[in-house]
Protein backbone atom coordinates (compact mmCIF):
# COMPACT_ATOMS: atom_id res chain seq x y z
CA UNK A 1 0.00 0.00 0.00
CA UNK A 2 2.78 2.39 0.94
CA UNK A 3 4.61 1.58 -2.30
CA UNK A 4 1.51 2.34 -4.30
CA UNK A 5 1.18 5.77 -2.63
CA UNK A 6 4.88 6.45 -3.21
CA UNK A 7 4.43 5.52 -6.86
CA UNK A 8 1.32 7.75 -7.22
CA UNK A 9 3.18 10.63 -5.55
CA UNK A 10 6.07 10.18 -7.95
CA UNK A 11 3.72 10.32 -10.95
CA UNK A 12 2.08 13.48 -9.59
CA UNK A 13 5.45 15.14 -9.04
CA UNK A 14 6.53 14.33 -12.59
CA UNK A 15 3.17 15.57 -13.92
CA UNK A 16 3.44 18.82 -11.91
CA UNK A 17 6.97 19.45 -13.16
CA UNK A 18 5.88 18.87 -16.74
CA UNK A 19 2.87 21.15 -16.29
CA UNK A 20 4.99 23.80 -14.63
CA UNK A 21 7.65 23.70 -17.32
CA UNK A 22 4.99 23.81 -20.01
CA UNK A 23 3.29 26.87 -18.58
CA UNK A 24 6.51 28.71 -18.07
CA UNK A 25 7.88 27.88 -21.46
CA UNK A 26 4.62 28.83 -23.15
CA UNK A 27 4.99 32.34 -21.77
CA UNK A 28 8.58 32.49 -22.92
CA UNK A 29 9.59 33.87 -19.61
CA UNK A 30 11.40 33.31 -16.44
CA UNK A 31 9.31 33.16 -13.28
CA UNK A 32 10.59 34.81 -10.12
CA UNK A 33 7.98 34.77 -7.42
CA UNK A 34 9.98 36.64 -4.90
CA UNK A 35 9.30 38.83 -1.95
CA UNK A 36 11.72 41.65 -2.21
CA UNK A 37 13.08 44.03 0.30
CA UNK A 38 15.45 46.57 -1.21
CA UNK A 39 17.28 44.99 -4.09
CA UNK A 40 16.54 42.22 -6.47
CA UNK A 41 18.52 40.49 -9.11
CA UNK A 42 16.65 40.24 -12.43
CA UNK A 43 17.42 38.11 -15.42
CA UNK A 44 17.33 39.39 -18.96
CA UNK A 45 13.77 39.25 -20.31
CA UNK A 46 10.57 38.81 -18.42
CA UNK A 47 10.62 38.54 -14.63
CA UNK A 48 7.56 37.89 -12.51
CA UNK A 49 7.60 39.46 -9.05
CA UNK A 50 5.49 40.04 -6.00
CA UNK A 51 6.40 43.20 -4.12
CA UNK A 52 6.12 43.56 -0.40
CA UNK A 53 5.78 47.32 -0.47
CA UNK A 54 3.98 49.94 -2.52
CA UNK A 55 5.58 52.16 -5.09
CA UNK A 56 4.43 53.95 -8.22
CA UNK A 57 5.43 52.25 -11.45
CA UNK A 58 6.93 55.53 -12.71
CA UNK A 59 8.98 55.90 -9.52
CA UNK A 60 10.28 52.36 -9.84
CA UNK A 61 11.37 53.07 -13.40
CA UNK A 62 12.94 56.39 -12.43
CA UNK A 63 15.01 54.57 -9.86
CA UNK A 64 15.76 51.77 -12.28
CA UNK A 65 15.86 53.09 -15.83
CA UNK A 66 17.08 49.71 -17.02
CA UNK A 67 13.48 48.50 -16.62
CA UNK A 68 11.76 48.60 -19.97
CA UNK A 69 8.26 47.61 -18.98
CA UNK A 70 6.38 46.87 -15.82
CA UNK A 71 2.91 45.43 -16.13
CA UNK A 72 0.26 43.28 -14.56
CA UNK A 73 -2.89 41.62 -15.71
CA UNK A 74 -6.13 43.35 -14.68
CA UNK A 75 -8.70 40.60 -14.33
CA UNK A 76 -11.60 43.05 -14.18
CA UNK A 77 -10.67 44.75 -17.44
CA UNK A 78 -9.34 41.48 -18.82
CA UNK A 79 -6.28 43.22 -20.17
CA UNK A 80 -2.75 43.95 -19.19
CA UNK A 81 -1.96 47.26 -17.55
CA UNK A 82 1.53 48.50 -18.19
CA UNK A 83 3.97 51.31 -17.85
CA UNK A 84 6.59 51.50 -20.59
CA UNK A 85 9.92 53.26 -20.28
CA UNK A 86 9.81 55.14 -23.58
CA UNK A 87 8.86 58.68 -24.57
CA UNK A 88 9.53 59.69 -20.95
CA UNK A 89 7.23 57.01 -19.64
CA UNK A 90 3.89 56.06 -21.11
CA UNK A 91 0.99 53.97 -19.99
CA UNK A 92 -0.84 53.71 -16.72
CA UNK A 93 1.20 54.91 -13.79
CA UNK A 94 -0.23 52.40 -11.32
CA UNK A 95 0.61 51.81 -7.72
CA UNK A 96 2.48 48.58 -7.24
CA UNK A 97 1.01 46.72 -4.30
CA UNK A 98 1.33 43.37 -2.61
CA UNK A 99 -1.77 41.85 -4.18
CA UNK A 100 -0.59 41.20 -7.69
CA UNK A 101 2.09 39.55 -9.68
CA UNK A 102 4.03 42.02 -11.82
CA UNK A 103 5.97 41.42 -14.95
CA UNK A 104 9.15 43.42 -15.19
CA UNK A 105 11.12 43.34 -18.40
CA UNK A 106 14.79 44.21 -18.48
CA UNK A 107 16.96 43.76 -21.53
CA UNK A 108 20.05 42.73 -19.59
CA UNK A 109 20.69 40.94 -16.36
CA UNK A 110 20.52 43.59 -13.68
CA UNK A 111 19.86 44.48 -10.07
CA UNK A 112 17.01 46.84 -9.35
CA UNK A 113 16.49 48.91 -6.26
CA UNK A 114 13.19 49.62 -4.60
CA UNK A 115 14.13 52.07 -1.88
CA UNK B 1 1.20 9.86 5.01
CA UNK B 2 -2.27 10.58 3.67
CA UNK B 3 -2.05 14.11 5.09
CA UNK B 4 1.24 14.76 3.29
CA UNK B 5 -0.22 13.48 0.08
CA UNK B 6 -3.28 15.75 0.47
CA UNK B 7 -1.04 18.77 1.09
CA UNK B 8 0.97 17.93 -1.98
CA UNK B 9 -2.10 17.72 -4.23
CA UNK B 10 -3.57 20.99 -2.90
CA UNK B 11 -0.22 22.72 -3.35
CA UNK B 12 -0.02 21.53 -6.91
CA UNK B 13 -3.52 22.84 -7.69
CA UNK B 14 -2.79 26.19 -6.03
CA UNK B 15 0.45 26.45 -7.95
CA UNK B 16 -1.45 25.85 -11.15
CA UNK B 17 -4.06 28.55 -10.32
CA UNK B 18 -1.36 30.95 -9.25
CA UNK B 19 0.58 30.55 -12.44
CA UNK B 20 -2.54 30.98 -14.51
CA UNK B 21 -2.97 34.47 -13.06
CA UNK B 22 0.33 35.52 -14.53
CA UNK B 23 -0.06 37.03 -17.95
CA UNK B 24 2.78 38.30 -20.06
CA UNK B 25 2.58 41.55 -21.99
CA UNK B 26 4.43 42.87 -24.97
CA UNK B 27 3.59 46.40 -25.93
CA UNK B 28 3.63 47.77 -29.44
CA UNK B 29 4.21 51.48 -28.97
CA UNK B 30 4.56 54.38 -31.32
CA UNK B 31 3.70 57.97 -32.02
CA UNK B 32 1.41 59.50 -34.59
CA UNK B 33 2.14 63.06 -35.60
CA UNK B 34 -0.73 65.48 -36.03
CA UNK B 35 -2.02 66.02 -39.55
CA UNK B 36 -0.37 68.83 -41.46
CA UNK B 37 -3.68 70.68 -41.59
CA UNK B 38 -3.48 70.92 -37.79
CA UNK B 39 -5.86 68.12 -36.88
CA UNK B 40 -4.74 66.34 -33.71
CA UNK B 41 -3.99 62.66 -33.74
CA UNK B 42 -5.17 62.43 -30.15
CA UNK B 43 -8.50 60.65 -30.00
CA UNK B 44 -7.97 58.72 -33.22
CA UNK B 45 -8.14 54.94 -33.10
CA UNK B 46 -5.14 52.74 -33.83
CA UNK B 47 -5.70 49.16 -34.96
CA UNK B 48 -3.14 46.38 -34.59
CA UNK B 49 -3.39 42.96 -36.18
CA UNK B 50 -1.34 40.11 -37.49
CA UNK B 51 -1.95 39.80 -41.26
CA UNK B 52 -1.35 36.08 -41.03
CA UNK B 53 -4.34 35.76 -38.72
CA UNK B 54 -6.55 38.33 -40.41
CA UNK B 55 -7.71 41.74 -39.31
CA UNK B 56 -10.65 40.32 -37.38
CA UNK B 57 -8.18 39.30 -34.67
CA UNK B 58 -7.20 42.83 -33.70
CA UNK B 59 -6.54 45.12 -30.76
CA UNK B 60 -7.17 48.84 -30.69
CA UNK B 61 -6.06 51.82 -28.69
CA UNK B 62 -6.95 55.49 -28.65
CA UNK B 63 -4.06 57.79 -29.39
CA UNK B 64 -3.24 60.27 -26.65
CA UNK B 65 -4.36 60.83 -23.06
CA UNK B 66 -7.66 59.01 -23.55
CA UNK B 67 -5.86 55.82 -24.54
CA UNK B 68 -3.66 53.34 -22.75
CA UNK B 69 -0.50 55.39 -23.30
CA UNK B 70 -1.89 58.41 -21.48
CA UNK B 71 0.45 60.59 -23.53
CA UNK B 72 -0.13 62.98 -26.38
CA UNK B 73 0.27 61.43 -29.85
CA UNK B 74 1.28 58.07 -28.37
CA UNK B 75 -0.43 54.69 -28.46
CA UNK B 76 0.43 51.37 -26.83
CA UNK B 77 -1.14 48.02 -27.51
CA UNK B 78 -0.36 44.71 -25.84
CA UNK B 79 0.06 42.34 -28.76
CA UNK B 80 -0.08 39.35 -26.45
CA UNK B 81 -3.74 40.19 -26.01
CA UNK B 82 -4.47 39.31 -29.61
CA UNK B 83 -6.55 36.16 -29.79
CA UNK B 84 -3.48 34.56 -31.28
CA UNK B 85 -0.82 36.01 -29.07
CA UNK B 86 2.15 37.63 -30.80
CA UNK B 87 5.53 35.96 -30.81
CA UNK B 88 9.01 37.28 -31.35
CA UNK B 89 9.55 37.68 -35.09
CA UNK B 90 5.89 38.12 -35.96
CA UNK B 91 5.24 40.89 -38.46
CA UNK B 92 2.28 42.91 -37.26
CA UNK B 93 0.38 45.59 -39.10
CA UNK B 94 -0.82 48.83 -37.60
CA UNK B 95 -2.71 51.83 -38.86
CA UNK B 96 -4.84 54.70 -37.72
CA UNK B 97 -8.39 53.67 -38.48
CA UNK B 98 -10.18 55.75 -41.09
CA UNK B 99 -13.45 56.83 -39.54
CA UNK B 100 -14.61 58.24 -42.85
CA UNK B 101 -13.09 61.67 -42.41
CA UNK B 102 -9.81 60.84 -44.15
CA UNK B 103 -7.74 61.42 -41.04
CA UNK B 104 -5.91 58.10 -41.06
CA UNK B 105 -2.56 56.57 -41.88
CA UNK B 106 -1.28 53.98 -44.26
CA UNK B 107 -0.53 50.53 -42.88
CA UNK B 108 2.83 50.24 -41.16
CA UNK B 109 4.40 46.87 -40.49
CA UNK B 110 6.54 46.13 -37.48
CA UNK B 111 8.42 43.03 -36.37
CA UNK B 112 7.92 41.95 -32.78
CA UNK B 113 11.24 42.13 -30.99
CA UNK B 114 12.53 40.26 -28.00
CA UNK B 115 12.71 43.50 -26.00
CA UNK B 116 10.17 44.63 -23.45
CA UNK B 117 8.29 46.53 -26.09
CA UNK B 118 8.43 47.10 -29.82
CA UNK B 119 8.53 50.62 -31.17
CA UNK B 120 6.81 51.36 -34.45
CA UNK B 121 8.20 54.00 -36.75
CA UNK B 122 6.52 57.37 -36.51
CA UNK B 123 3.33 57.70 -38.46
CA UNK B 124 1.86 60.97 -39.73
CA UNK B 125 -1.87 61.52 -39.74
CA UNK B 126 -3.12 62.11 -43.25
CA UNK B 127 -4.73 65.39 -44.17
CA UNK B 128 -7.71 64.83 -46.46
CA UNK B 129 -7.80 66.76 -49.73
CA UNK B 130 -10.34 69.38 -50.63
CA UNK B 131 -11.33 71.31 -53.71
CA UNK B 132 -11.10 75.01 -53.13
CA UNK B 133 -12.79 76.30 -56.26
CA UNK B 134 -14.66 75.06 -59.30
CA UNK B 135 -15.86 76.68 -62.50
CA UNK B 136 -17.97 75.44 -65.38
CA UNK B 137 -17.44 77.14 -68.68
CA UNK B 138 -17.65 76.82 -72.42
CA UNK B 139 -15.55 78.59 -75.01
CA UNK B 140 -17.44 81.84 -74.59
CA UNK B 141 -16.72 84.23 -71.74
CA UNK B 142 -20.22 85.66 -71.92
CA UNK B 143 -22.80 85.00 -70.79
CA UNK B 144 -21.22 83.70 -67.60
CA UNK B 145 -22.62 80.43 -66.21
CA UNK B 146 -24.64 79.85 -69.35
CA UNK B 147 -23.96 77.33 -72.06
CA UNK B 148 -25.21 77.65 -75.61
CA UNK B 149 -25.22 74.35 -77.45
CA UNK B 150 -24.43 73.97 -81.15
CA UNK B 151 -27.13 72.67 -83.49
CA UNK B 152 -26.53 69.16 -84.85
CA UNK B 153 -23.15 69.07 -83.17
CA UNK B 154 -21.47 69.00 -79.77
CA UNK B 155 -19.88 71.61 -77.61
CA UNK B 156 -16.87 71.31 -75.35
CA UNK B 157 -17.60 72.15 -71.73
CA UNK B 158 -14.81 72.46 -69.20
CA UNK B 159 -15.31 71.78 -65.54
CA UNK B 160 -12.20 72.98 -63.78
CA UNK B 161 -11.20 73.12 -60.13
CA UNK B 162 -8.28 73.65 -57.82
CA UNK B 163 -7.58 70.80 -55.41
CA UNK B 164 -5.51 71.16 -52.26
CA UNK B 165 -3.74 68.58 -50.13
CA UNK B 166 -1.55 69.55 -47.18
CA UNK B 167 0.42 66.35 -47.72
CA UNK B 168 1.39 67.54 -51.19
CA UNK B 169 -0.46 67.53 -54.49
CA UNK B 170 1.41 64.37 -55.55
CA UNK B 171 -0.92 62.48 -53.21
CA UNK B 172 -3.91 63.44 -55.33
CA UNK B 173 -5.24 60.86 -57.75
CA UNK B 174 -8.29 59.64 -59.65
CA UNK B 175 -9.78 62.98 -60.64
CA UNK B 176 -13.32 62.47 -61.87
CA UNK B 177 -16.25 64.60 -62.76
CA UNK B 178 -19.93 64.26 -63.41
CA UNK B 179 -21.97 66.86 -65.26
CA UNK B 180 -25.68 66.31 -64.92
CA UNK B 181 -29.06 67.94 -65.21
CA UNK B 182 -30.21 68.87 -61.72
CA UNK B 183 -33.86 67.95 -62.20
CA UNK B 184 -33.49 64.91 -64.41
CA UNK B 185 -30.49 63.26 -62.81
CA UNK B 186 -28.32 63.02 -59.74
CA UNK B 187 -24.72 62.39 -58.78
CA UNK B 188 -23.84 58.76 -59.41
CA UNK B 189 -26.50 58.21 -62.04
CA UNK B 190 -25.72 56.43 -65.31
CA UNK B 191 -24.57 58.28 -68.39
CA UNK B 192 -27.03 59.83 -70.79
CA UNK B 193 -26.38 62.37 -73.52
CA UNK B 194 -29.62 64.03 -72.49
CA UNK B 195 -28.91 64.55 -68.82
CA UNK B 196 -25.74 62.96 -67.45
CA UNK B 197 -22.12 63.05 -68.60
CA UNK B 198 -19.21 61.35 -66.82
CA UNK B 199 -15.50 61.94 -67.27
CA UNK B 200 -13.35 59.42 -65.41
CA UNK B 201 -10.09 60.51 -66.97
CA UNK B 202 -9.78 64.14 -66.07
CA UNK B 203 -6.39 65.78 -66.29
CA UNK B 204 -4.54 66.65 -63.11
CA UNK B 205 -1.81 69.23 -63.24
CA UNK B 206 0.31 69.12 -60.10
CA UNK B 207 2.61 71.83 -61.42
CA UNK B 208 -0.16 74.32 -60.88
CA UNK B 209 0.15 76.74 -57.94
CA UNK B 210 1.89 75.72 -54.75
CA UNK B 211 3.25 72.27 -53.89
CA UNK B 212 -0.05 71.49 -52.22
CA UNK B 213 -2.24 72.57 -55.14
CA UNK B 214 -3.26 70.88 -58.35
CA UNK B 215 -5.48 71.93 -61.21
CA UNK B 216 -8.12 69.44 -62.24
CA UNK B 217 -9.52 69.82 -65.73
CA UNK B 218 -12.44 67.76 -66.95
CA UNK B 219 -13.79 68.14 -70.45
CA UNK B 220 -17.17 67.08 -71.72
CA UNK B 221 -18.55 66.98 -75.25
CA UNK B 222 -22.12 68.04 -74.70
CA UNK B 223 -24.44 67.09 -77.51
CA UNK B 224 -27.05 69.37 -79.04
CA UNK B 225 -29.89 67.40 -77.45
CA UNK B 226 -28.70 67.78 -73.83
CA UNK B 227 -31.68 68.91 -71.79
CA UNK B 228 -32.20 72.57 -71.21
CA UNK B 229 -32.00 73.71 -67.58
CA UNK B 230 -29.67 73.93 -64.62
CA UNK B 231 -26.77 71.52 -64.71
CA UNK B 232 -24.40 70.56 -61.94
CA UNK B 233 -20.73 69.79 -62.31
CA UNK B 234 -19.27 67.79 -59.44
CA UNK B 235 -15.51 67.35 -59.34
CA UNK B 236 -13.93 64.70 -57.16
CA UNK B 237 -10.40 63.82 -56.20
CA UNK B 238 -8.95 61.39 -53.70
CA UNK B 239 -5.76 60.83 -51.77
CA UNK B 240 -6.22 57.16 -50.91
CA UNK B 241 -8.14 57.90 -47.74
CA UNK B 242 -10.93 60.27 -48.71
CA UNK B 243 -12.70 61.35 -51.87
CA UNK B 244 -13.28 65.08 -51.79
CA UNK B 245 -15.71 66.77 -54.10
CA UNK B 246 -17.15 70.14 -54.90
CA UNK B 247 -19.96 71.25 -57.16
CA UNK B 248 -20.96 74.24 -59.18
CA UNK B 249 -23.84 74.81 -61.53
CA UNK B 250 -24.37 76.24 -64.96
CA UNK B 251 -27.37 76.71 -67.21
CA UNK B 252 -27.79 75.08 -70.59
CA UNK B 253 -29.97 77.28 -72.72
CA UNK B 254 -32.65 75.96 -75.01
CA UNK B 255 -31.58 75.21 -78.54
CA UNK B 256 -34.27 75.48 -81.20
CA UNK B 257 -32.93 74.13 -84.44
CA UNK B 258 -34.12 72.01 -87.34
CA UNK B 259 -32.65 70.63 -90.51
CA UNK B 260 -34.10 69.14 -93.67
CA UNK B 261 -32.85 66.40 -95.89
CA UNK B 262 -32.75 67.26 -99.57
CA UNK B 263 -35.05 69.54 -101.53
CA UNK B 264 -38.51 69.28 -103.00
CA UNK B 265 -38.65 68.36 -106.64
CA UNK B 266 -42.16 67.96 -108.00
CA UNK B 267 -40.76 66.71 -111.30
CA UNK B 268 -42.22 67.21 -114.75
CA UNK B 269 -45.97 67.54 -114.81
CA UNK B 270 -48.84 68.39 -117.05
CA UNK B 271 -50.53 71.72 -116.99
CA UNK B 272 -53.71 72.11 -114.99
CA UNK B 273 -52.90 69.16 -112.76
CA UNK B 274 -51.91 68.36 -109.20
CA UNK B 275 -48.41 67.05 -108.66
CA UNK B 276 -47.63 63.76 -107.03
CA UNK B 277 -46.92 63.93 -103.31
CA UNK B 278 -43.38 64.77 -102.30
CA UNK B 279 -42.18 64.39 -98.76
CA UNK B 280 -39.42 66.21 -96.98
CA UNK B 281 -38.12 65.24 -93.58
CA UNK B 282 -37.62 67.71 -90.78
CA UNK B 283 -34.98 66.80 -88.20
CA UNK B 284 -34.89 68.30 -84.74
CA UNK B 285 -31.34 69.51 -84.17
CA UNK B 286 -32.06 71.14 -80.84
CA UNK B 287 -33.02 70.25 -77.28
CA UNK B 288 -36.70 71.19 -77.21
CA UNK B 289 -39.85 69.79 -78.74
CA UNK B 290 -40.88 71.93 -81.64
CA UNK B 291 -43.70 72.98 -83.91
CA UNK B 292 -43.23 74.46 -87.35
CA UNK B 293 -43.74 77.81 -88.87
CA UNK B 294 -44.19 77.65 -92.63
CA UNK B 295 -44.14 80.24 -95.36
CA UNK B 296 -43.08 80.46 -98.96
CA UNK B 297 -42.02 82.80 -101.75
CA UNK B 298 -40.80 82.64 -105.30
CA UNK B 299 -38.07 85.25 -105.49
CA UNK B 300 -38.55 87.59 -102.53
CA UNK B 301 -40.27 87.06 -99.20
CA UNK B 302 -43.94 87.92 -99.13
CA UNK B 303 -44.19 88.04 -102.91
CA UNK B 304 -47.37 85.94 -102.66
CA UNK B 305 -45.94 83.43 -105.10
CA UNK B 306 -45.14 79.78 -104.63
CA UNK B 307 -42.99 79.56 -107.73
CA UNK B 308 -41.77 81.68 -110.56
CA UNK B 309 -41.79 79.87 -113.85
CA UNK B 310 -40.30 80.48 -117.26
CA UNK B 311 -43.84 81.24 -118.35
CA UNK B 312 -46.10 82.70 -115.63
CA UNK B 313 -46.11 82.36 -111.86
CA UNK B 314 -47.77 79.95 -109.47
CA UNK B 315 -49.60 81.70 -106.65
CA UNK B 316 -48.71 80.79 -103.12
CA UNK B 317 -52.01 79.10 -102.24
CA UNK B 318 -51.40 76.49 -104.99
CA UNK B 319 -48.61 74.94 -102.98
CA UNK B 320 -50.02 72.92 -100.13
CA UNK B 321 -48.83 70.66 -97.32
CA UNK B 322 -49.98 68.04 -94.90
CA UNK B 323 -47.95 67.70 -91.69
CA UNK B 324 -49.61 64.61 -90.30
CA UNK B 325 -50.45 62.07 -93.00
CA UNK B 326 -49.47 61.00 -96.44
CA UNK B 327 -52.00 60.76 -99.27
CA UNK B 328 -50.11 58.92 -101.90
CA UNK B 329 -51.22 58.45 -105.51
CA UNK B 330 -53.13 60.63 -107.91
CA UNK B 331 -55.78 62.84 -106.36
CA UNK B 332 -58.37 65.24 -107.66
CA UNK B 333 -58.16 68.99 -107.27
CA UNK B 334 -60.99 68.78 -104.76
CA UNK B 335 -59.11 66.26 -102.60
CA UNK B 336 -56.01 68.37 -102.98
CA UNK B 337 -57.86 71.33 -101.54
CA UNK B 338 -59.43 69.27 -98.76
CA UNK B 339 -56.47 67.19 -97.62
CA UNK B 340 -53.71 69.80 -97.76
CA UNK B 341 -53.25 73.19 -96.17
CA UNK B 342 -52.29 76.26 -98.15
CA UNK B 343 -48.79 77.58 -97.93
CA UNK B 344 -48.78 81.29 -97.11
CA UNK B 345 -46.44 84.16 -97.71
CA UNK B 346 -46.49 85.11 -94.05
CA UNK B 347 -45.30 82.47 -91.62
CA UNK B 348 -48.01 80.32 -90.14
CA UNK B 349 -47.32 78.32 -87.00
CA UNK B 350 -48.45 74.73 -87.28
CA UNK B 351 -48.59 71.99 -84.70
CA UNK B 352 -45.88 69.45 -85.53
CA UNK B 353 -44.93 67.83 -82.17
CA UNK B 354 -41.41 66.96 -83.16
CA UNK B 355 -39.54 65.59 -80.15
CA UNK B 356 -35.87 66.19 -79.71
CA UNK B 357 -33.39 63.34 -79.86
CA UNK B 358 -33.19 61.02 -76.90
CA UNK B 359 -30.37 58.88 -75.49
CA UNK B 360 -29.80 55.79 -77.60
CA UNK B 361 -31.68 57.14 -80.58
CA UNK B 362 -30.22 57.89 -83.98
CA UNK B 363 -30.36 61.35 -85.46
CA UNK B 364 -33.15 60.17 -87.74
CA UNK B 365 -35.30 59.21 -84.78
CA UNK B 366 -35.90 62.89 -84.09
CA UNK B 367 -37.33 63.35 -87.56
CA UNK B 368 -40.83 63.68 -89.03
CA UNK B 369 -41.96 63.93 -92.66
CA UNK B 370 -43.97 66.70 -94.23
CA UNK B 371 -46.00 66.05 -97.40
CA UNK B 372 -46.29 68.50 -100.29
CA UNK B 373 -48.18 68.92 -103.53
CA UNK B 374 -48.54 71.74 -105.99
CA UNK B 375 -51.23 72.65 -108.44
CA UNK B 376 -49.97 74.02 -111.75
CA UNK B 377 -52.51 76.25 -113.50
CA UNK B 378 -52.94 75.75 -117.30
CA UNK B 379 -51.25 79.01 -118.28
CA UNK B 380 -47.91 78.08 -116.67
CA UNK B 381 -44.95 76.76 -118.63
CA UNK B 382 -41.25 76.06 -118.37
CA UNK B 383 -39.02 75.43 -115.37
CA UNK B 384 -40.33 76.71 -112.06
CA UNK B 385 -38.55 77.45 -108.84
CA UNK B 386 -39.60 78.70 -105.44
CA UNK B 387 -38.80 78.59 -101.75
CA UNK B 388 -40.35 77.10 -98.66
CA UNK B 389 -39.26 78.56 -95.35
CA UNK B 390 -39.29 76.08 -92.48
CA UNK B 391 -39.09 77.66 -89.06
CA UNK B 392 -38.97 75.97 -85.64
CA UNK B 393 -41.04 77.17 -82.74
CA UNK B 394 -40.66 75.89 -79.24
CA UNK B 395 -43.63 73.63 -78.64
CA UNK B 396 -44.48 74.95 -75.16
CA UNK B 397 -44.87 78.43 -76.66
CA UNK B 398 -47.41 77.31 -79.21
CA UNK B 399 -49.35 74.49 -77.52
Amino acid sequence: MYKKIISLKFILIIFSIILFVFLISSKNSELDLIDIQKEIHLSSGKNYLIFNQSILASDLIKKNPQIQVISYFDEVKNKSVGYVNIFGGIGTDFLIDQEKIYQIFVDTETIIKIM
Amino acid sequence: MKKKFFVFVVSTILMFLFISLISGAHYIVGDVQDALDGTFSNGKIVVLWNPENGILDNRTDIIGPEGDSGADNIYMIDCEMLQTSCMIGDVLSIKVFNEGDGYATAITNVTVTGAGYTQVETMILNSPPFISSITVKDSLENPLSEINLVAASSKKIICEGVAFDYDGSEELKNPESEFFHLENSYFGNEESKNYHYINESCIINTSYGTLEEALIKCEFEIFYYANEGEWNCTLSIEDGFLKANKSNSSYINSLIAIGTQGSINFGEMGLGGVSSEVSIEIINYGNTNINLSLSGYAEEPEDELAMKCFQGDIEIHNKKYNLTSSNDGEISLEDFNNLYQNLTSLPQIRKFNLDYRKEGEAEEDAMLPTYWRIYVPPEIGGICSGNIVFGAIRQSETN
